[in-house]
């Protein structure tokens, strides 16, 4: 078989769910929400702890800038690569000892004028410093930098678990629901009417 | 020319999945895309010059509409993606391999190989659909060939 024999045979399996009806009349209630901030880029459970070598790599296209991250509480490498002329996306990437990415994502910038631009790799940086949720055997952990909290029995009636995390002299204030999702904010808990709905289902 | 959009969705609708698929990685995700994907075309009132500026014009929609979502705070997280996956009957286990494989490079490469091989699209309409230049198409073509060819060994072969 020709590799693009192979290909269309793999690939055919992939199908919409048996229960996915196209609605092709009323429009829909939308279950996405775009980050209100500048800065947006994929869900990661890693946070950026350090700097990194610059390089220039021409098969990308681009700067590339690896840090070194945590990862579950591990620390691991991040390639990140700022977008340039073709691919104005920023993107991330980790990988493990065999090259497989295991996560990786890209985000822009929004300028005043509704435009898009890439983001800096400090921007991106900001991002990946955030906290994160991840399920691992039935537990809801929240992960921050080598710290790891277990949330499972800490939800109260409204399905909500309020966690400070205290870095030096910032602190994080963050909201988790049952669902794994999550916002943290610097000033303040996130309220649960500022959430969104579906994590509520 | 129009088509109606339940005769393009008929013909169209799991070609939208796959592609958005192979960029968001989730399936309620990709179905979402599809949907969002058919409400343009309804609500757009485009004019095409044939069914494959269509089909084209839908991918397009698609494919921006997955970075989008790529890129949100929303994103789900990985765990679906192999959940999915093991549910899917595949033909062969290297047909699996194979899809897993793809699904596993960068982004940047995954739509690119996806259109090539299975959408059949030569370079320069993959170069209008993303909205790229050919080069960039080529480079990316080869480093995801490149790629297949160092994960999969001997399932992927040289021929282009």
């Amino acid at each position: 078989m020709t590799n693009k024999e192979k290909f269309k045979r793999a690939f055919s399996a992939l199908h919409t769910s048996e229960n996915f009806a196209l609605n092709l009349e009323s429009k829909p209630v939308k279950r996405k929400i775009r980050l209100p901030k500048p800065a947006v880029a994929a869900i990661t459970a890693a946070a950026i702890c350090s700097s990194g070598a610059i390089c220039y790599t021409a098969d990308v296209g681009g700067i590339q800038r690896t840090v070194q991250v945590w990862l579950h509480g591990d620390q691991t490498t991040a390639t990140i690569t700022v977008g340039d002329g073709d691919d104005q996306i920023t993107h991330y990437s980790i990988q493990d000892s065999s090259g497989s990415e295991v996560q990786g994502g890209g985000g822009v910038a929004f300028n005043e004028d509704g435009s898009e631009r890439p983001l800096t790799t400090a921007e991106m940086q900001d991002y990946l410093n955030m906290p994160t949720t991840d399920t691992i055997g039935h537990h809801l952990y929240l992960f921050y930098k080598d710290q790891k909290i277990d949330l499972t029995d800490r939800f109260d009636k409204d399905g909500l678990c309020y966690i400070t995390l205290i870095d030096g002299k910032k602190k994080i204030y963050v909201t988790v629901a049952e669902s794994g999702g999550m916002v943290s904010r610097e000033d303040r808990y996130a309220e649960k009417s500022e959430l969104p709905k579906e994590w509520f289902k | 020319m129009r088509l109606p959009a339940r005769e393009v969705a008929d013909k169209y609708q799991e070609c939208v999945f796959r592609a958005a698929f192979s960029i968001c990685r989730n399936q309620e995700d990709a179905e979402d895309i599809v949907q969002e994907t058919f409400l343009r075309y309804i609500e757009g009132n485009c004019e095409y010059e044939n069914e494959q500026h269509i089909k084209a014009w839908l991918i397009r929609t698609a494919v921006n509409r997955s970075k989008n979502v790529v890129q949100s705070f929303w994103h789900r997280k990985r765990e679906a993606f192999g959940d999915y996956m093991q549910e899917i009957p595949f033909q062969e286990p290297a047909d699996r391999e194979l899809v897993e494989t793809v699904l596993s490079l960068p982004e940047k490469y995954r739509i690119i190989l996806y259109l090539y091989y299975y959408e059949d699209y030569p370079v320069s309409e993959i170069s209008e659909i993303l909205h790229l230049s050919a080069n960039a198409v080529k480079s990316r073509l080869y480093r995801g060939r490149q790629l297949l060819k160092t994960k999969l060994g001997e399932e992927w072969t040289d021929d282009e």
